[in-house]
């Protein structure tokens, strides 16, 4: 019963309801050892989370930003994206590891890359190729699940905050949520990061693959990151969901990679059908 | 060493002892680095405050639990009284782990592991899959998989004891 009860708990945390959190507590309270293992089992379940799941990598470049949209100083950012950076090129996956000496020759190779800083092939589509219809759709819809009738509009970009009270259409209570659809016109072929500050969820998909899934609400402005391997004048499908469930709204997106400095992601860079 | 470049190197070094701090007191994992970042910011706008004498580690790690603390307190769910309990609980036990500052403290306990376990954790962290979910694709009830999720974290744990052990971190 106990196992069970603990099971569920370090599964999902907000699983339990009020008799089973206060038997928890219970249970905890009484024996120190079941306590002990349970702090042992939120431990490696953390570390497992950090070391496997895409979208807890790159925190420091998350409190960058976080520092750097509340007005603090950009030299910070910079070194600390620069850092970030080295750090991914020392990344492999566990699950298909080398031997430590080719490991180690990768990582050199890799960082000579990187000091190098080669510029990756880049086009610049020919006219016809490029997108008419610059900026994303973007369809605005009252209350917090994109349901019901919408305001469709062209946005150029995603770059927005709304303070509390000034929600982008009429809406009750500044609960609002918005999809944004079209393409992404990357110009280098390589790994760019999508940067994502938001307050309160969103969904993000990028060619057709769900990157992003943090649809809840929250009291803070969360700042995250998502790596994407892109081809230079390739278009791919790109799609938002975002809602606000109160208060001020925030949703920006940004991108960077090795020849690209951090910026927010263009009108010239996103089309629509 | 100017501020920024302090902090810097503050939060390189302590990021992870903190996230672990936070997760620790069974904070949910997906509002863990949210209460992080939250914890880095304030630590930032308040660094002049910070007495020359106490660790940045043990001024963050206050920071934190002040944080997770509110979190608790601020959900509407009765049941939170309860895990606010349960997180002060746990705050004061010691875990080795959390202090572990390696960037990889995982190396070689995740190779060992058999390769059905190896599947369910990759599912369950790397595809980020619901216990139900798993449990569809691997034929096993949702129960079957919590239990066995924990029972691959204990043996991850013992690895991680031994290893951590032999290198002399306590």
């Amino acid at each position: 019963m106990s196992e069970d009860l603990i099971a569920r708990w370090l599964d999902d945390r907000d699983s339990l309801n009020d008799d089973e959190a206060a038997e928890l507590h219970r249970l905890l309270s009484a024996d120190p050892g079941l306590a002990r293992q349970v702090k042992d089992q939120l431990a490696t379940d953390e570390l497992l989370s950090r070391r496997l799941a895409v979208d807890r990598r790159n925190f420091e470049n998350q409190v960058a930003q976080r520092l750097v949209g509340e007005g603090t100083d950009k030299i910070f950012l910079k070194s600390t994206l620069d850092a970030v950076q080295d750090e991914r090129g020392r990344r492999f996956s566990w699950r298909a590891r080398l031997p430590e000496a080719a490991a180690a020759a990768i990582l050199i190779a890799g960082l000579f890359l990187l000091l190098r800083r080669e510029l990756p092939p880049t086009v610049d589509a020919p006219a016809a190729a490029r997108p008419v219809q610059h900026g994303l759709r973007a369809q605005y819809y009252k209350g917090q699940d994109l349901r019901g009738p919408a305001i469709d509009r062209i946005d150029p970009g995603i770059d927005f905050s709304w303070g509390a009270g000034q929600p982008p259409i009429a809406a009750t209570k500044d609960v609002y949520s918005v999809r944004w659809t079209g393409k992404l016109w990357p110009k280098y072929t390589e790994r760019y990061t999508l940067h994502l500050r938001y307050d309160d969820g969103i969904r993000v998909w990028v060619g057709g693959k769900i990157i992003l899934d943090d649809w809840k609400g929250r009291y803070v402005i969360v700042a995250k990151t998502v790596d994407v391997d892109l081809q230079a004048g390739k278009p791919v499908d790109l799609k938002i969901e975002y809602f606000n469930g109160g208060d001020r709204g925030v949703m920006q997106l940004a991108w960077s990679s090795k020849s690209q400095p951090e910026e927010s992601i263009p009108e010239s860079a996103l089309s629509h059908e | 060493m100017g501020d920024s470049a302090e902090f810097e190197a503050i939060l390189r070094e302590t990021q992870s002892v903190i996230r672990a701090y936070i997760a620790g007191m069974g904070v949910p994992l997906d509002s863990t680095d949210d209460i992080a970042q939250e914890v880095y910011l304030e630590f930032y706008k308040g660094r002049a405050r910070r007495p020359g004498d106490v660790e940045p580690i043990r001024w963050l790690k206050g920071i934190a639990k002040n944080l997770c603390l509110n979190y608790f307190r601020k959900s509407k769910r009765k049941a939170e009284q309860h895990l606010e309990a349960v997180a002060v609980l746990l705050e004061r036990l010691d875990c080795p782990l959390d202090d572990v500052r390696e960037s990889d403290p995982l190396d070689g306990c995740l190779e060992k592991l058999p390769p059905r376990s190896r599947e369910l954790i990759a599912l369950r962290y790397e595809e980020n899959l619901e216990s139900a979910a798993i449990g569809k694709r691997l034929k096993l009830s949702p129960e079957a998989v919590r239990i066995t999720l924990l029972r691959i974290r204990t043996v991850l744990r013992e690895c991680l004891g031994r290893r951590l052990a032999q290198e002399g971190t306590p």
